[in-house]
């Protein structure tokens, strides 16, 4: 988080203090904490305040400062200040001197120091000598803690509405979950019961088969052996067997996948993940949201997803942009069944998602058939607490959420494409490498 | 038993393929049918007689609830089951009203096996098509409506108790039945066998109850009955009786308590068929009970003539059909003739019988007809003539003390 300001007050203020009689005297060859008034001033300001020359020496320092070192202005005259502030022997990447010893601005970083007391707004101010060259520059360090601190806050509040709207979710989804499990045990149970009644028949239908194989054995194969294979054959419904086993047995398999694949899902999709940006697969994460969403959607719609091969990773927060999918496509669902209702006639509405890399970003569209968005609420989509739904089915937070999610916190755009009675499109830009 | 024919209707392919093979060892008892959605379900329907249907909550066009709604002005006497993965859903709150039972998936095989075994074993016992018919249909059964409008206030009341509220249940013939056919279906969640109806509206949660009392109006007071008022307090005075003797005679017997609540709530309903009757066939009814007044003959013999079966057959079939415990359903439809009771264990059918007759003789203003009586041959057969007495008097002393 650093910030190059130009500031030209600082600049003029620069002027000023040239023209002041007091100054002239003051170069940078001033003599360190001399008596003079300037000096005192210096001393008695709370912030920290160092002078600095070119080679990152410390040239005067006031006492707030010193007074952080615990030692007195004089020792630490002469000190490199990488090596008194940041006990450090290489000059830091954020330093704001070395940026204003390049282009002659004035610089400041945000840093955290602890040994300047925390969180600190460094700002070097360019020290200029009477020729006008740069000589050095003047560091005046503050104090952001409260401001870190509410920042902090905000960011704490932020994610935990985030967190609360994400639950909300989940717990709206449950029901729908638990019907995506119940089923398919269903016909895993069915499958198994018959497989284990199955056993039973086959093994008669063996043991009248050893009992053939005995009396060969013994070549006394007579027509009553013959018979009772014959019937144990019959009994068993052997060609029946033959062809509704496997296809138990395959259903059977079919069923625990499906269970496999949304407990899956649902784990991915509700185990917080880490709450920092780390490089995340945008196409795996729709296929989760759109299988734990399937009980939404499966009544009303089918899901086409186009999603682009090799699409590269994006750095995001994988949670936070799962939810955003999440809240598009249930809105979606919601959106066709109001459309076509429990109209048996009417064809099936279609969600379609696509992604794409567009440039320095993943393009991600969401369409569906469903009712489309009126004119002249447009504007207001994406504002909290905005809905349509019925009380009850909505709390108007799943689009403003997912505007901070995505502009806010991961500097994309979201937008609505088009609308009409045929639809709703959606437009989600990330950037691939945002910070 | 002649074949029975079985629907069931999901639109998971899967799971009509899993059903079809997991029951196959039924085939040669029930000719299965299966139908992917409520409309093909209807056509099937309409073209043959359909005994026991099965079907899924929700499926895409015609759910679940619209489906049973529509079967039951079709084809009233068809048992209609609910087989849900749903685990809470508005549309099963609307089959309240039209489902007899709710069955959860993943239902075990050997659990639905008895099921549909019941349902079709109660389907041939209740022969008259149209007491079937007028059974399966049952909107509501009447309350009482002293309790009625006092249960109307005290859901209301955002004071009250689930304690309250059970307690009032309790009293009530057909809410108790209703409240015992809810808590024992899988889809309330309550896998264990409850017989209480006191717990069962704790179970159930005063949420539940209130959308039943007055969203659902599962219950209903009894305006432009042609029942006479005095009837129907009449059977919930004696069906209060039977139930406290029953459950105090139990108690005598056995420190199980889940036997005294099953002898409990055997004896408040074990007249239930009365109330079926009196809903549903008001006219008819009254003039049965008229015939029995009059000629001095037991009510039930009255009944069968009429009716070809008595109050006792039609308790036990609608409490059958809707799910209640098995030991319910027997006591209700044994009550009458303890002796022919098919368990070997301890006979609650046997215990109501004696209750119930015990009631009447100490009530006998409240008997319609003559007292049923009990051979005391047959009471031999369940090893009780000699304890009759006891009970007797262990009855008389209770009603002095008076009944609350």
């Amino acid at each position: 988080m650093e910030k190059i300001h130009f500031t030209k007050e600082l600049t003029d203020g620069r002027k000023c203090l040239e023209r002041c009689p007091e100054s002239e005297n003051h170069t940078i060859d001033v003599p360190p904490n001399s008596d003079s008034r300037l000096a005192n001033i210096l001393d008695s300001i709370p912030a920290f305040i160092a002078l600095i020359d070119k080679d990152h020496n410390i040239v005067h320092i006031n006492k707030s400062m010193a007074d952080a070192f615990g030692r007195p202005a004089k020792d630490l005259i002469g000190k490199k200040c990488f090596e008194l502030c940041h006990k450090d022997k290489k000059i830091p990447g954020s330093c704001p001197h070395r940026r204003v010893l390049m282009d002659g601005y004035s610089a400041i970083s945000e840093i955290f120091e602890e040994n300047l007391g925390g969180h600190v707004e460094v700002t070097a101010t360019p020290f200029y000598s009477t020729d006008g060259s740069i000589t050095g520059s003047v560091h005046v360090v503050k104090d952001i803690i409260r401001r870190k601190e509410a920042e902090r806050q905000r960011d704490k509040i932020v994610n935990q509405l985030l967190m609360a709207q994400k639950l909300e979710e989940v717990g709206r989804l449950a029901a729908g979950i638990a019907h995506e499990i119940n089923t398919p045990s269903q016909y895993v149970a069915s499958n198994l019961e018959f497989l284990s009644e199955s056993f039973e028949d086959v093994s008669n239908l063996f043991r009248a088969c050893e009992r053939l194989l005995n009396a060969s054995d013994k070549g006394k194969i007579d027509n009553q052996v013959v018979a009772m294979v014959l019937d144990a054959f019959e009994e068993a419904d052997w060609d029946y067997l033959h062809d509704e086993l496997p296809r138990a047995i395959s259903q059977a398999q079919e069923g625990i996948n499906r269970v496999t694949k949304i407990v899956r899902a649902m784990k991915e999709f509700s185990h917080p993940g880490p709450k920092e940006k780390s490089l995340q697969d945008l196409n795996q994460i729709i296929e989760t949201t759109v299988t734990i969403s399937k009980n939404e959607w499966k009544y009303c719609s089918d899901v086409h997803l186009e999603l682009q091969n090799n699409l590269p990773h994006v750095n995001c927060v994988g949670d936070q942009i799962g939810q955003v999918f999440l809240n598009m496509i249930v809105n979606a669902a919601h959106a066709i069944t109001e459309k076509i209702g429990k109209d048996l006639e009417k064809e099936r509405g279609g969600i379609f998602i696509s992604t794409a890399k567009k440039g320095e970003n993943v393009e991600i569209v969401i369409s569906d058939t469903g009712t489309g968005i009126p004119k002249d609420i447009t504007k207001s989509i994406f504002e909290a607490f905005f809905t349509t739904k019925k009380a009850g089915c909505g709390t108007g937070q799943g689009l403003a959420i997912a505007k901070e999610i995505i502009e806010q916190n991961h500097g994309g755009t979201i937008s609505l494409s088009s609308s009409s009675d045929e639809g709703t499109s959606f437009s989600i830009t990330i950037p691939i490498n945002q910070t | 038993m002649p074949t029975k024919n079985l629907l069931f209707v999901d639109d998971e392919k899967m799971v009509l393929d899993g059903l079809r093979r997991a029951l196959r060892p039924m085939r040669k008892q029930i000719n299965f049918h299966f139908a992917l959605s409520g409309k093909d379900a209807l056509e099937i329907m309409d073209d043959r007689d359909i005994h026991v249907v099965i079907s899924d909550m929700r499926m895409p066009g015609m759910d679940g609830a619209a489906l049973l709604q529509e079967t039951k002005k079709r084809h009233p006497e068809t048992i209609r089951i609910v087989l849900t993965g749903q685990a809470d859903d508005d549309a099963t709150y609307r089959a309240v009203c039209v489902a007899h039972q709710f069955l959860m998936k993943p239902c075990e095989p050997s659990v639905l096996k008895t099921v549909i075994k019941r349902a079709c074993m109660l389907h041939e016992l209740m022969t008259h098509p149209m007491l079937k018919k007028a059974v399966s249909a049952l909107d509501s059964l009447l309350s009482l409506p002293s309790i009625y409008v006092q249960i109307q206030e005290k859901v209301n009341d955002p004071e009250s108790s689930v304690e309250d509220i059970g307690k009032l249940i309790e009293k009530d013939l057909g809410m108790s039945a209703k409240v015992l056919q809810l808590v024992n279906s899988a889809f309330f969640g309550h896998y264990k066998k409850i017989e209480c109806p006191s717990k069962a509206v704790h179970l159930l949660g005063l949420n539940v109850i209130k959308s039943l009392v007055l969203t659902l109006k599962v219950f209903s007071g009894y305006e432009g009955t042609e029942m006479p008022p005095l009837f129907l307090e009449k059977l919930w005075h004696h069906s209060f009786e039977t139930a406290i003797f029953a459950q105090k005679i139990t108690e005598t017997l056995t420190e199980d308590r889940e036997l005294s609540d099953s002898a409990f709530t055997s004896g408040l309903l074990h007249d239930l068929g009365k109330l079926v009757l009196a809903s549903n066939m008001p006219s008819k009814y009254q003039k049965t009970i008229q015939m029995a007044s009059k000629n001095k003959k037991e009510l039930r013999k009255a009944e069968f003539r009429v009716f070809e079966a008595s109050h006792a057959e039609i308790g036990g079939y609608l409490v059958g059909i809707w799910g209640l415990p098995g030991d319910v359903v027997e006591a209700l439809t044994f009550h009458h003739r303890p002796h022919q009771y098919p368990g070997k264990e301890f006979s609650i059918p046997a215990i109501i019988a004696c209750a119930d007759m015990i009631a009447h003789e100490l009530s006998p203003e409240e008997c319609i007809g003559a007292i049923p009586s009990i051979q005391e041959s047959n009471l031999k057969a369940i090893d009780a003539a000699d304890k009759l007495h006891e009970w007797r008097s262990l009855c008389t002393e209770i009603k002095e003390r008076g009944i609350e």
